[in-house]
């Protein structure tokens, strides 16, 4: 049973979008890690609408940071955009505003996506 | 005619769930505290910092606790009194208290984040009371939120 849903979007050559829905949790971190991971490859910018994530767990936090230290590595950056409260109250306890930028929508994330190329 | 008790002296109400020891069994007992916190009216940010919580103490008995594998046997509490939930779990696994787990580096840099280590310290800040004994080879790991 898959409780998380993982739709990517390239948006020119080296920027993409990943709209995730549903929980990331320890039950869905295997299959979100692969997805993202494999999506993130050779990108400049890679960014996760959180708009339809309503749960997350350190599992889900991890994946994040895997993520940005995958993209880092290249010299790409992750951002996380449109996220929920309950999303944002986790990533406040654990210190994630300084692991990557959190933008307040897509529009936004984009912008400054390809304004930093 | 008999007076019915007053709800202030009600009994505070329990749920109590049995699970084996695998990461699966993280699901239904969430599914179970969700129903029970539906019925205690309890805010959002309480039942969210719950199912969290659960999951982050259930995750770390899993993977952590049996060295040999197996399933056994975890018991979840719930008790929910007037003013605060009370959320205990109950492992036969290996002493661990994750009390005595260092810190994360919340402020290092990216490049210096730990993957791991998260759990304990977001378990620490959702609860308001986290309490960890060793009593007659079981970890027993107590926690307390206040009613939001």
């Amino acid at each position: 049973m898959s409780q998380l849903e993982i739709e990517t979007e390239k948006v020119g050559t080296d920027v993409a979008v990943a709209t995730l829905k549903g929980r990331l949790d320890t039950n869905s971190v295997a299959s979100a890690e692969k997805t993202l991971l494999e999506a993130s490859d050779g990108l400049a910018q890679m960014i996760l609408d959180l708009a339809g994530v309503d749960y997350i767990s350190s599992a889900g936090l991890r994946v994040l940071l895997l993520v940005a230290k995958k993209l880092k590595t290249g010299k790409g950056q992750l951002s996380v955009c449109s996220v929920t409260p309950r999303v944002k109250s986790v990533l406040d306890i654990s210190g994630f505003a300084s692991v990557f930028p959190i933008r307040a929508d897509r529009q936004e994330a984009l912008a400054k996506a390809t304004a930093r190329r | 005619m008999i007076p019915l008790a007053s709800p202030v002296e009600a009994e505070p109400r329990e749920l109590k769930l049995s699970l084996r020891s695998t990461l699966e069994e993280i699901a239904r007992a969430q599914a179970a505290v969700e129903r029970f916190a539906e019925a205690e009216a309890l805010s959002e940010q309480t039942a969210f910092a719950l199912q969290v919580t659960l999951e982050e103490v259930l995750a770390n008995v899993v993977h952590h606790g049996y060295e040999g594998g197996g399933a056994h046997p975890i018991e979840v509490r719930v008790r929910a009194a007037e003013a605060e939930i009370e959320l205990e779990v109950v492992d036969d696994g290996k002493p661990f208290d994750p009390l005595s787990m260092p810190p994360p580096k919340l402020d290092a840099p990216l490049e210096e984040r730990d993957v791991g280590g998260l759990g304990v310290h977001m378990v620490k800040q959702l609860m308001d009371e986290v309490r960890y004994r060793r009593d007659g080879g079981h970890n027993v790991l107590t926690m307390r939120k206040r009613r939001g």
